[in-house]
């Protein structure tokens, strides 16, 4: 079972960070595209955003950095790649869960009254 | 996409880079090559989509960077912010922090509200205005001297600084109204370097000391900067006294008030320059009302609250810059 009890909540940027990397290993530009796609074009994360997030997401072992397997990397493309760690992937579901208890709870509460 | 483009796309890459000189030695080594390359991308990718989308990524990177930056360096120190900007999480008592600030009110506010009265007005070579301000003088000097009686607590900074200008503006004054034959246009340097000097006697160098220990402290005191200027008026602008001419002088005393209140050192002195930023729009506003079109007036108001907020933003700033670099120098030595 998987065990919800996460220290803090996640913030926007990292949760989408997360996502984003929890369908495959990706690098810097790739993340940033796609944390703008999954958040339907509400995030658009800044460079110096993105680094600060990926580089205390790896402090706290939620991501790892890798070097990009392939020997020639497309033109212009960072040489490094950032892939969900085992860790990540749990905070992810336990951020999701607790996410979906909020939205429960609001349903419980609010949902029936704005049907 | 016109043949600019690429070149002024290039110019960003460019001014990228160089920003990234702000991040730790350590951040940048890791991670700086990958975001000048992430950044080339969005540039290129932006630049596609035409100007207004590139000015909105340029824009978003200058407003994220210096937080992002600031975080860097703390990160960096192992989250000790302490260890990079020295500062003590002292907080001045309620009274004791009122009572500090009642002479900048006299000197201040009650000097704009007297100004305008029948017979005060310094435009007429007001003798009451004079005294008036000898008082405040005297008030400030008296306060400046129980401060260093004290060593030099955080209330007493900002005094010396204000004491400058205060003994500038008396002597500018008593030339007016006696019509002497005296050049007072440089008085206030004049004052602050005696001032400045005077503090280095024994007894006194604890305002200097104290300094070594808390970069904040200086940064208060040159709020007597921002203090002074902001209960100033321009009398042709506003002919008459409304609460719009205190607002500014009000607000600066506020927000005076909270940084003797609040222990930590990022908050203490993000509420000077919030202060600072606030009290200034309100100071300004009658010059933006005075103006024939309200987007001149906009345009014109913006560019004067940028100037007068970036010099008083450096002038607070300066102590935490100088830290940094201090910092930062004997790293470099240390590591030679």
């Amino acid at each position: 079972m998987t065990d919800h009890s996460s220290p803090a909540p996640l913030s926007e940027a990292s949760f989408f960070i997360l996502l984003s990397l929890a369908s495959g290993p990706k690098h810097g530009y790739a993340v940033l595209k796609d944390a703008e796609v999954l958040s339907e074009g509400r995030i658009t994360l800044s460079v110096s955003t993105l680094y600060t997030s990926l580089g205390r997401l790896q402090e706290q072992g939620l991501i790892e950095r890798l070097d990009v397997e392939d020997e020639e990397p497309a033109p212009g493309l960072p040489r490094k790649v950032y892939r969900l760690s085992r860790q990540g992937r749990a905070a992810l579901e336990a951020e999701a869960w607790r996410l979906g208890r909020l939205l429960a709870a609001y349903n419980r509460r609010l949902g029936a009254e704005s049907t | 996409m016109s043949e600019r483009a690429p070149s002024f796309a290039q110019m960003l890459v460019r001014l990228f880079a160089l920003a990234l000189r702000f991040y730790p030695t350590s951040v940048r080594r890791e991670y700086g090559a990958e975001m000048q390359a992430v950044f080339r991308m969005k540039v290129m990718d932006g630049a596609q989509q035409g100007a207004w989308k590139l000015f909105g990524l340029v824009w978003r990177e200058m407003c994220d960077l210096p937080p992002a930056v600031v975080s860097a360096h703390v990160q960096a120190n192992g989250g000790r912010m302490d260890a990079y900007f020295p500062f003590t999480s002292d907080r001045t008592p309620w009274g004791v922090s009122l009572l500090s600030l009642l002479p900048f009110f006299i000197g201040g506010t009650l000097r704009l509200i007297l100004s305008y009265q029948p017979g005060w007005t310094p435009r007429e070579q007001s003798l009451f205005y004079l005294l008036f301000l000898l008082l405040g003088t005297l008030v400030l000097l008296a306060g400046c001297a129980l401060g260093s009686a004290k060593k030099f607590p955080r209330w007493a900074y900002p005094y010396p600084f204000y004491l400058a200008f205060s003994l500038s503006t008396l002597v500018g004054y008593a030339v007016f109204v006696f019509q002497l034959y005296f050049n007072s246009r440089n008085s206030f340097l004049f004052f602050l370097v005696v001032i400045l000097v005077v503090l280095l006697l024994p007894g006194l160098r604890s305002f200097y000391s104290h300094i070594r220990q808390d970069w904040t402290l200086l940064s208060y005191g040159l709020y007597g900067f921002a203090l002074y200027l902001l209960s100033t008026v321009d009398f042709d602008e506003t002919p008459r006294l409304t609460l719009l001419v205190l607002l500014p002088s009000l607000i600066s005393l506020l927000a005076a008030l909270a940084h003797l209140r609040i222990r930590s050192a990022p908050v203490r002195i993000s509420v000077l320059l919030v202060g600072t930023y606030v009290a200034l729009f309100f100071w300004l506003l009658p010059i933006f009302q005075g103006m024939v079109s309200v987007w001149l007036g906009i345009v014109i108001g913006s560019f004067m609250l940028l100037g007068y907020g970036m010099l008083l933003t450096a002038i607070l700033l300066a102590p935490i810059l100088v830290s940094n670099a201090i910092h930062f120098w004997r790293t470099r030595q240390a590591a030679r």
